[in-house]
Parts: structure tokens; sequence; C-alpha cells
């Protein structure tokens, strides 16, 4: 059941049972939290989601239509703009134009031959 | 197909290997253009044919190289030839397989044709590609360079080459992999970067083989264990993105949404697989990357730090599909949309429960598949006493 390697152990048991006792644990002291503070009240401004400093009611009724629709092309805008140098060049070789692709074999086998035969030898 | 992609595994004759691996590669050929009515189809097929016919004509070249050097085809006793006498001739053969081979197992640069053959084809011809075919091409190199050539080329010059092939392959196929907003292309640069892990592994043990036996067979024990992990979640996922096309219609990211509530059985299972390749514990995923990070932190602390940064753009790109394709309101051109039938659910919940069972008891599957794989691939010298008959070598 123990995954026993030469750099410790591995075992999904103890992960599940670690994990199932960080939830009690949490849980617990969530409630203990909320007898602990007797102004606290359920649905209200404490309660609520906390979104950017948005109302929730009016981002909620803004989810029902189509204008908040985050598409997944949003997602991961900073990192994209962060790499954009790397994703212009990245784009560039995927461009789909054969001859780009075969340009890359042959590259590949030449640097993998010289690397090869000079120092490929036992 | 499959009875090529099985007689590259069984042939223990390297012009046989390079038949059978034509008859699967010219057969995927005709399958990725399946859909002949679409232009995108036949322009994927046509790419995928001329790369591999390239990498074709490597491989042969290489063979024809061993066959004037060596004059025999059959592995064992150019094993033996090969360890007895080992000639330039033969390092040029290497060099041709190792490219020739890459090329077919999808690894960076090399990696252009699989984006557009995963996207067009038929989901079960992509399922096929990515859980085995490409596999099928590392099987062929593992096996060119352990069980051929073995002790006699440089282990730590070919394992660097592989560790630096493997580096590329990971980040280039996670960051390519956030760009996509097409399910199966995306699904198809997340399979390149999960080919850049097994390599990795592989590659290191390779490396330090001759220093450290021990840490050599426990890291190349973990690249062959991703190898399987990831035919089963990467079957797994290509599936989910065939059963929501066939219910939905599409696959663009961009329009799908919601769809979690209309089918959840294919939501768990999407997370499930989502899961594994991430490497979220307690899933057979984490089980292989967790022996891959620390095989590799022994050899270049900086490797595992790569490795799991490629594994959190993977999650970066798995959390973009959930929420482009599964989670948010329900959309009304959706409303009518239907969980996928029993047939289709059976095997994605075989799948899925082979992940979880897998990554609660990775020891069994280590110990009982894994190792006597590794063992069979690098024990060279029973290969050939055992084939050839010889004593003593």
């Amino acid at each position: 059941m123990t995954f026993v390697t030469e750099f410790g152990y591995w075992n999904a048991f103890a992960f599940a049972f670690a994990i199932l006792v960080s939830l009690l644990i949490s849980g617990a002291l969530g409630e203990w939290a909320k007898r602990m503070a007797p102004e606290y009240r359920k649905g209200r401004e404490e309660g609520k989601m906390f979104l950017s400093g948005e109302d929730e009611s009016a981002v909620r009724e803004l989810q029902a239509t189509k204008e908040l629709q985050v598409s997944c092309h949003n997602l991961f805008w900073g990192f994209r703009e962060a790499l954009r140098s790397y994703y212009t060049e990245a784009k560039k070789e995927h461009s789909g134009v054969l001859s780009q692709y075969t340009f890359w074999l042959i590259v590949v086998l030449a640097v993998v031959f010289l690397i090869v035969v000079i120092w490929g030898g036992a | 197909m499959i009875a090529g992609l099985l007689g590259i595994v069984i042939t223990g004759d390297i012009f046989n290997m390079y038949v059978f691996l034509e008859i699967a590669a010219i057969s995927i050929y005709a399958l990725v253009a399946f859909k002949k009515d679409t232009p995108e189809s036949m322009e994927a097929a046509i790419k995928y044919l001329i790369v591999g016919s390239i990498a074709s004509s490597f491989i042969l070249l290489g063979i024809a190289l061993l066959y004037g050097e060596y004059g025999t085809l059959a592995m064992a006793q150019l094993a033996y030839d090969i360890q007895v006498s080992p000639t330039l001739v033969g390092n040029v053969a290497l060099a041709l397989f190792i490219t020739g081979f890459a090329i077919k197992a999808g690894i960076v640069p090399m990696h252009l044709w699989v984006a557009d053959a995963y996207a067009v084809a038929p989901t079960p011809i992509s399922m096929f590609l990515s859980g085995i075919a490409t596999k099928v091409g590392l099987y062929a190199l593992f096996r060119v360079a352990f069980t051929l050539f073995g002790a006699s080329i440089n282990e730590t010059a070919i394992g660097r080459i592989l560790i630096i092939f493997a580096v590329i392959t990971i980040f280039v196929g996670t960051s390519m992999a956030l760009l996509q907003t097409d399910f199966k292309r995306l699904l198809a640069y997340s399979s390149v970067s999960q080919v850049g892990y097994i390599l990795l592994g592989v590659g290191v043990g390779f490396s330090v083989m001759m220093v450290d036996r021990d840490i050599g067979i426990y890291s190349i024990n973990a690249g062959i264990f991703h190898l399987l992990n990831h035919a089963l979640f990467g079957a797994l996922i290509f599936m989910i993105a065939g059963v929501i096309l066939r219910q939905v219609g599409t696959i663009n990211l961009n329009e799908l949404g919601g769809l979690a509530k209309k089918m959840p059985v294919t939501t768990i299972c999407f997370l499930i697989a989502s899961a594994s390749i991430i490497g979220i514990p307690p899933f057979n995923g984490f089980a292989s990357k967790w022996l891959i990070y620390t095989s590799t932190a022994i050899y270049n602390p900086l490797l595992p730090v790569i490795a799991i940064a490629g594994s959190v753009l993977t999650a970066g790109a798995y959390v973009k599909v959930f929420h482009g394709a599964f989670s948010g309101r329900e959309l009304d051109e959706f409303k009518d949309v239907k969980e996928a039938t029993l047939t289709m659910l059976v095997p994605m919940i075989i799948l899925a429960i082979s992940c979880i069972v897998i990554g609660l008891f990775p020891v069994y599957v280590v110990d009982m598949v894994i190792s006597p794989a590794t063992e069979a691939l690098l024990n060279q010298e029973r290969y050939i006493i055992t084939v050839l008959g010889l004593r003593g070598g």
C-alpha cells in the first residue's frame, strides 16, 4: 500500500486521511469563529462573497444576462501579456506551413547528428 | 493500425519493426483524413503524411547503415555486434533513429503535425494517437537506445539530448495549450507536454545510469509509469471531448458553457482526468509525476522546478477548459443538451476508475508491470543471451 522509494514514501490513504482531518479542523474553526462573533448573521454583508468590492446581488443580476459571460479566451490575459514576445514568436512557428515543419526536422537531425557523432560513443 | 502497433512491440527484427511502424502510420494517415469532406482533415493528413514519411526515411536510412555495417537485421545479433565492435556508422544510425522516432513521438520542435492531426481526426482516432501511437514512437526510441545500442554509447550524452528535448517539450506544450480555444487542439498540446515528462524521466535515467544504476532504474521507472498513466488519462480526456462534440455539436471553448448541470457524469470524469494530468494527489498522474520530480531532483534541482512549473501551466489550461465548457450558468442554446448515452459513459467511467485505482495503489503497478518492463529494457546482455543462445557474452 505504501509506496516506498529512494526519496521517501507515499500513501494515498494517509493523504486522504490528512485531507479529511484538515477539513474537519477548518470546519470546526469556522463554527467556533461564528459562535465567538455574536454580531455575525447569515446573509448580511459579512457572509457574502467578496467580488472586488462589487455588490454581490448586482453581479448576480448581471450574470443572468449574457453581457457578463466571461469566455475562456479572457482567462490568463496577464500571463499572455507578460509573455507576449514569446507568444508572438511561438505563434509564428506554429503557422501551419509545411516547409516550416520540415525545416525543424532538418535542424534537429543536424544537431543530434553532431552531438551523437562527436560525443555519442562509449 | 492496431496490428502494426502490436507488431512493433512484438518483433525482434529491426526491419520488421520499420515495416510495422509503416503499417500503423499509413493506417493513421488515412484515419486522420477520415472526414474527407472537410479541407482541414485533408490538410492535416497530408502534413502528417509528409512529416511521417521524412521520419520513416530517417529510420530506414539508419537501418540500411546498420545492415551495411554489420550484415544482419536481427536486433539481438545487431546488439551483440555493436557491443563487440562499435563504429562511427553505428553512431550515425543512432542519430537517425533518435530523430526519426522523436518525430513519430511528437517531441518539440517536431511536434507541429500533432495539433493539426489530433484536432481534426475523428475523436476515437485522436484518442488512439494520443494514448498509443505517439507512445509507440517513444517505445521504439527507448528500445533502440537501450536494447540495440545499450552499453556501446555514451549514455550521459544521449541522456542529455533527451533531457533537453524533454524540457523544451514540457514548456512549449503547456504554454501553447494555454492559448487554445479549441478543446481538442488544447488537448493535443497538453499531450505533447506529457510526452516531455516521459522523456524527462527516461533521459535522467539514461544520464545517471553509469554513475548510480539504482537511481537510473528509478528514474526510468518514473518515465515508463507516466507513459502508462498518460495512455489512460489521455484517452479519457479525448473521449470527453468527443462526447461534448457529439452531444453539443461544438468544442469551441468560447461558445460552450454551463454543461456541468446537463452532463454531470461527464463533468466528474473530466475532473478526474484533468486532476490526473495536472498531477493532483491521489490520482495516478501524481504518483508518476512525483517519481519524476524526485528522481530528477538528484540529477539537477532545476529540472523538477521546470517540471512543476509545467504542471502549474497544465492546471491553467484545464481550469480554462472547466471554466469554458462546464462552469457558469446554463446557456439557452444548450438547454436541450443531454448527458452522454450509457455506451459512451461506460468506457469513460472504466478509465476514470483506472486513474483512481492506480493512484491509490501505485506500488503494485510499479512492482508488477513497470519494474519488469524497465528490467527487460535495460538488461541488454540477457536479451542477447536469450535470443542468440550465447553463454558468457
